[in-house]
């Protein structure tokens, strides 16, 4: 083992004190202090998250999406996935949603079949919506609004976990057109 | 035989020839002569170069005074047909909704009919008399249907009329130039002299608007479209569109140089008014429930260049002037321009739960003050960003957005219609230090009053009294393991007491506290932060309900100081770090055996080889 990686565990430990302590430091000067950190999460050397939640849920909803929209017996108009970045903290949330109008009964029976058919566990109703389902590190939701003009269908895919420090991957990547997952 | 005279059922009505979107048609036009009155004031102000001299000089500014001439003609001419156009897609819009009015009655009546001849039908010679009475009422309501419809047409055909006549009467330079020199041009100069005599009386600013005629209103928005667009008091849609011509000449300005010709500052605003452009994009094709449209989106706010460069930008979605509920969004730090998508994000999200039962919405993502914009992940790479988040340690940047978000509803309260409209604000992170500045400083005239994620309620307020709010509107909520909320404190340092303890006297909802983290995942402490807004947390489910008017679950607040939960956490973290890293040394040590006494091993097979 050579000099400088035998100081590697010492300087590791320093740099986690270290970083307790800026929290420590920030208490006292109540600065919102949260440095860079070096090897996930935050950091720009991260790596790769980004990429590999798109994956993820690209492929769940190039999967479910034919037959989600079959079950709910309309398809929006649109429904691009894109990130969209927490305020300027550097943390990306991968979605992707739409809203648009329908006619007739809610057809939730046969979404939630369709969810469990891929072998999603269903939580129904969800907190906010009428139903969702997780795979991984993906949600599905859909809701069915009664509007004073309208009812609606609204549906999202989006990532539970934040992608970290792939800012620039994230920023430049364009917006996948999941319509184009229908048959 | 008898015989019953039953009216005709009445005829289909023509589909209108203008769209509804005709108002697209009166921005484009003003975003026309807003680039043409640029170039006139530009050349008005420069003339030919200080060093030219001579004849040539000469020549050329004339030239140039003629052009500057010429061009205020066409301003002048795209005054009168911008306001033209506007009025009749004013007009358009209306027309529509008396054609629907009228096609629903058709409809009512023709049933009618059908079901009087029905009954005539099946009907003996002794129900003549009824039968023809009701045939009798219903020819009544066709003639006066007939004839309401005969006006509606003469209606369409006047507003053609008219516009066609505006637009005819300045087709020409000869023309424009009349219009340009005649008694009915607007002097842009004075109405500017006397919106600023008014100051930031938001209520004044917004009878003074009213009180112009439509032709006054054009001319400034066309010359001014940044003051009109950011002035509190001024109505929503005037705002929009002010706002939308100030971010399309940036964008067709921009947008037309090379990239490796643009200047760093030109670079910076081309990103924020890109970031504007995405936030109003946002709603894509989604419907709003409540009238079968698309999302109305507004630009409220577009200051690309305010704060030093950081940039300023509201966007809502809804109308707030004529929602039954309004919700204004305020970001804290590391928030500027540039990042108003997350911000519009989080607010159309609140927008699609709450804009239900019937009930209107508007929910505003409001980025018009100068938050310390850091970004804790770089705050170590440039002197930059350390000396912004210097800022985060005092109250500063609060306190000067305090009076603006103050100013900012004082203008959603003038300009708004009908019955008043019921308005939450919810400050996140500093941003609930600003909201609670405005509320304690100057003045919050909202129902209530939001805190999520908050280091401090501000220095000064010591509980939820000190806030001015109506009584039990004042809501708190704070993930455990959101490390910012750790940061409260009553004292000269800081940014005031943690607003989630019990003794301060907020309705504490419970939200979602968050996975523990640790220092070397100092993301998952971000995420924590930023999770509020989160699709189907209990935050947002809470959030809904106060944002309509409707209590939110409340759960008792917090009696653990909200320091203890950090020096708690630094102590665990500290125990957590340095065993891990024992841990570790010993997996290192171990290998290093490992590896050691194989290359021993290794040897020994070798000069055991050489003795073989």
């Amino acid at each position: 083992m050579n000099r400088v990686s035998s100081m590697l565990p010492m300087a590791r430990t320093l740099l986690g004190v270290a970083l307790a302590l800026a929290v420590l430091a920030a208490l006292t000067s109540c600065s919102l202090d949260a440095s860079g950190d070096d090897e996930s999460g935050g950091g720009e050397s991260a790596g790769g998250e980004a990429k590999e939640f798109k994956a993820e849920m690209d492929s769940l909803a190039r999967e479910l999406l034919p037959d989600l929209v079959e079950a709910i017996g309309s398809r929006p108009e649109e429904l691009e996935a894109r990130f969209i970045e927490r305020g300027g903290f550097g943390v990306w949330d991968y979605q992707a949603g739409s809203t648009w109008e329908v006619k007739g009964e809610p057809r939730l029976d046969k979404v939630e079949q369709v969810l469990t058919d891929h072998g999603m566990p269903v939580e129904r109703p969800g907190t906010t919506s009428d139903i969702t389902a997780t795979q991984g590190n993906v949600r599905v939701s859909v809701s069915w609004d009664e509007g004073a003009a309208i009812s609606t269908a609204t549906l999202e895919f989006n990532t539970l976990d934040a992608a970290g420090g792939d800012d620039e991957y994230a920023e430049q990547a364009p917006p996948t057109d999941y319509l184009g997952f229908l048959r | 035989m008898t015989t019953i005279h039953v009216p005709a059922r009445v005829g289909p009505i023509d589909p209108l020839q203008a769209s509804k979107t005709a108002s697209s048609f009166a921005s484009a036009l003003r975003g026309c002569a807003t680039a043409v009155s640029d170039v006139t004031s530009w050349t008005r102000a420069h003339g030919v170069p200080a060093n030219w001299s001579g004849n040539a000089a000469d020549a050329a500014d004339h030239a140039m005074t003629i052009f500057a001439r010429d061009c205020d003609a066409m301003t002048a001419a795209l005054e009168k047909a911008t306001t033209a156009c506007d009025v009749y897609a004013d007009q358009v819009v209306q027309l529509h909704e008396d054609r629907d009015q009228l096609v629903t009655d058709r409809v009512d009546l023709n049933k009618a009919i059908d079901d009087l001849i029905a009954d005539i039908e099946g009907a003996d010679a002794s129900q003549t008399e009824p039968l023809q009475a009701r045939a009798d009422r219903l020819k009544e309501r066709v003639d006066h249907l007939v004839e309401r419809i005969d006006t509606f047409w003469k209606r369409v055909e006047r507003a053609e009329d008219r516009v066609i006549a505006a637009l005819t009467s300045v087709d020409t330079v000869g023309e424009g130039a009349k219009a340009a020199t005649g008694k009915g041009r607007v002097d842009t100069a004075a109405l500017k002299d006397e919106l600023a005599g008014l100051g930031d009386d938001a209520d004044a600013v917004n009878d003074w608007w009213k009180d112009l005629s439509p032709a006054e209103r054009e001319a400034l928005k066309i010359s001014d479209p940044d003051l009109v667009g950011n002035t509190n008091g001024i109505p929503t849609g005037d705002r929009d569109e002010s706002n939308r011509t100030s971010l399309a000449r940036d964008l067709d300005r921009l947008r037309n140089v090379p990239e490796d010709e643009l200047s760093t500052e030109e670079k910076e605003l081309l990103k924020r008014a890109e970031a504007a452009e995405d936030a109003l994009a946002l709603p894509g094709s989604d419907k709003d429930r409540n009238t079968g449209e698309p999302v109305d989106v507004n630009l409220l706010v577009y200051q690309p260049a305010a704060f030093d460069g950081d940039g300023a930008v509201a966007v809502s979605y809804g109308d707030p002037d004529t929602a039954d509920n309004t919700a204004v969004i305020v970001p804290g730090i590391t928030n500027d321009g540039s990042t108003i998508v997350g911000n519009a994000e989080d607010a159309y999200r609140l927008f699609d739960e709450a804009n239900q039962k019937g009930d209107s919405m508007a929910t505003i993502a409001w980025m018009g003050y100068d938050a310390p914009s850091v970004n804790p992940a770089d705050a170590w790479d440039t002197p930059e960003e350390i000396w912004d988040m210097g800022s985060v340690i005092t109250e500063d940047k609060a306190e000067a957005g305090g009076l603006l978000l103050s100013q900012f509803v004082d203008g959603l309260r003038a300009t708004d219609e009908g019955e008043r409209s019921h308005l939450s604000v919810i400050g996140h992170s500093y941003g609930s230090t600003t909201a609670a500045n405005a509320a304690h400083d100057h003045g919050l005239h909202a129902d209530s009053l939001t805190l999520i994620g908050s280091p401090g309620a501000s220095g000064g307020v010591h509980d939820v009294s000190d806030l001015g709010m109506p009584e039990g509107k004042v809501y708190v909520g704070s993930a455990d393991n959101d490390f910012v909320t750790w940061l409260g404190r009553e004292g000269d340092v800081g940014m005031g007491e943690d607003p989630a303890q019990k003794d301060f006297g907020a309705k504490v909802f419970p939200v979602d506290p968050g996975p523990e983290f640790h220092a070397d995942d100092i993301g998952q402490g971000i995420e924590n932060h930023t999770s509020y807004f989160n699709p189907d947390s209990t935050s947002l489910a809470n959030l809904t309900e106060i944002v309509q008017g409707d209590e939110p679950q409340v759960v008792e607040g917090r009696e653990k100081d909200a320091n203890d939960y950090a020096f708690d956490w630094v102590k665990d973290e500290v125990t957590y770090q340095v065993e891990k890293e024992i841990e570790t040394t010993k997996e290192e040590i171990k290998d290093s055996w490992d590896k050691g006494t194989d290359w021993v091993g290794d040897r020994y097979d070798d000069f055991s080889g050489l003795w073989r």
